[in-house]
């Protein structure tokens, strides 16, 4: 780590630790108060990929299609750092299986608000820390970290990579990168990105360099890591892609998928999930633009078209856990003109969310 | 350094066209290829992923126990002996117009975990059946002219009824919330009735 990384990161630590740990705080108790709210016990929140991800802890990736039952669908969808991190924490603490792997999405998600805080501060000289505060704590997806999900991760993931890439230090951004392809399929995204934003503010000739295309290379090894591992183990390297047909996922053309929803009235979610996509990869990606962050507009433009051609399962999730989105509502929620209406909408989309995750709604898986 | 640097960069952009050439080279069963591959990596081989048929619903005019987790698609809980359970208000089953080609009707064999409404619907709307349910296993029949004459790839049947968790109804430990139990699909093809489900087993 270069010596202006841990300068900045020494900074942080000493004048912010004490807000990022009420931030991190005031979260917790929000997501505990709401979670008792709707169930009984914690382990009630795994649910959904939080089993797919316990049966990876347990048994490993399956060798053949459908060990499982529910037709032909096998645990390759689901990338191996959050269950490792969920062993890990089994191994540690002797706990089951489930609440490890949700212990440890907690646990990453508090790695993440640290890693966000610290990526917006480097990306707004004029930081609000309590903009800042607001979108954590009202994130209106938040179950996923109680849920065992590997979204918080991804985030601490790229939002270290994309630090560390602002921050100039070639090899820590694409370490990072190289475990956030571990993560999720599109944690590899933040590799190319990275290389965008330097080749857009520092010159083409800074990417070109043979130090920069050693280290940039290095950023693909944690997915091929994983391809190798499910070629050997399957036969098929990508096998977490063509799985997704077993979930009647099945690549199509955007504009045919997102045209789709015309068949759908206002009161069905994949209308108003089309509504989203379109909003966001044009009006969100052009704001990112205009304020130069264009490595933050490849990753939004992409983890977004990339589910969306398969269809709307699971986009809102996807939607709203990029950097990307929680950076626009970060901007959204600093507008002393848009803030009051924001924290609104996100914390009665937040209760919403909760009440249908435990009423069992598909929506929001 | 630079020397390091490049023939690093050649080792490791030796070692991505590895990876990329056995990525596109599966190890893989003709079955596997047809289902998860041709349909997904190739949509023009689409055709040859149906002819294969490999959900196995071709074999047998029923489906029981746990090839049912082969008809199922959706918020359902893993398939046993028996068959399996529901999971959730909302579940759903598809079912390929191949298989359902020339079946004039087809019988669900459902029981409730505990009494409850259960409607089962075309995924476009339409009801097919409505009524409660209860413990013991009754036999439904589904008329529907998508049903007798399903063209296009399949056809999905949503399942909607209000769960329980067997720990609440003070029946088990089992804190899963489960809703419908299916036992069985039976395609009633018109001069042949539908085979025993024991002989149908494979």
């Amino acid at each position: 780590m270069s010596e202006t990384n841990l300068r900045s990161l020494r900074q942080i630590l000493k004048s912010d630790i004490l807000i990022i740990l009420l931030i991190m705080v005031g979260y917790l108790i929000l997501q505990l108060g709401l979670i008792f709210y709707f169930a009984d016990d914690y382990s009630q929140a795994c649910r959904w990929d939080c089993g797919w991800y316990g049966n990876v802890i347990k048994d490993g990736y399956d060798v053949a299609p459908g060990e499982r039952g529910n037709g032909g669908v096998a645990n390759w969808a689901f990338f191996p750092l959050n269950p490792l991190i969920g062993g890990l924490v089994s191994g540690v603490t002797g706990l089951e299986a489930q609440p490890a792997l949700q212990i440890g999405s907690e646990l990453a998600n508090l790695a993440a608000i640290f890693a966000l805080f610290i990526l917006f501060r480097t990306l707004d000289p004029n930081f609000d820390r309590l903009a800042f505060a607001l979108v954590i704590i009202a994130n209106p997806y938040s179950i996923y970290t109680s849920a065992g999900y590997s979204e918080p991760i991804f985030i601490t993931m790229m939002a270290a990579s994309l630090y560390f890439a602002r921050s100039g230090n070639v090899v820590l951004q694409n370490l990072f990168a190289a475990v956030s392809g571990t993560s999720r399929v599109t944690g590899i995204i933040v590799a190319g990105a990275n290389v965008i934003q330097a080749a857009a503010s520092r010159g083409i000739k800074t990417v070109l360099s043979p130090h920069y295309i050693f280290w940039f290379l290095i950023s693909g090894l944690g997915l091929a890591a994983f391809i190798l591992f499910l070629y050997f183990h399957t036969g098929d390297g990508l096998a977490f892609r063509h799985v997704q047909v077993a979930w009647s996922r099945t690549p199509d053309k955007l504009l045919r998928v997102l045209s789709g929803f015309m068949d759908y009235p206002p009161t069905d979610y994949r209308f108003w999930g089309s509504l989203g996509v379109i909003a966001s990869i044009s009006v969100l990606p052009g704001i990112l633009i205009w304020k130069k962050h264009y490595d933050l507009a490849v990753i939004h433009v992409i983890s977004v078209v990339l589910p969306a051609m398969t269809n709307f399962i699971s986009l809102p999730r996807y939607m709203m856990w990029q950097v990307s989105t929680f950076f626009i509502l970060y901007l959204l929620m600093k507008n002393r003109f848009t803030w009051p209406v924001l924290i609104g909408l996100m914390l009665v989309l937040k209760f919403l969310v909760f009440r249908s995750w435990f009423a069992g709604d598909n929506w929001v898986i | 350094m630079k020397t390091v640097y490049l023939i690093g960069s050649g080792l490791l952009g030796l070692f991505y066209f590895a990876v990329f050439w056995l990525m596109f080279h599966p190890n893989v069963s003709e079955d596997y290829r047809a289902y998860y591959i041709d349909r997904t990596s190739n949509k023009n081989l689409r055709h040859l992923a149906e002819d294969k048929a490999f959900f196995g619903q071709h074999q047998s005019d029923t489906i029981t126990g746990k090839n049912l987790s082969r008809a199922v698609s959706f918020g359902w809980h893993t398939a046993q002996d028996w068959g399996l359970w529901s999971d959730g208000k909302e579940s759903r089953m598809r079912l390929y117009c191949d298989w359902l080609q020339g079946a004039e009707t087809l019988d669900l064999k459902i029981r409730h975990v505990n009494t409850a409404r259960v409607d089962i619907s075309l995924r476009s709307g339409a009801l097919l059946f409505s009524d409660d349910v209860d413990r013991r296993e009754r036999v439904i029949t589904l008329d529907a002219p998508e049903i007798s004459d399903c063209t296009g790839e399949s056809i999905d049947l949503v399942f909607r009824t209000t769960p329980f968790r067997p720990i609440d109804l003070g029946r088990n430990q089992d804190v899963r919330e489960l809703g419908v139990g299916l036992l069985g699909i039976t395609r009633s093809l018109p001069d042949s009735p539908a085979e025993d489900e024991d002989a149908a087993q494979d």
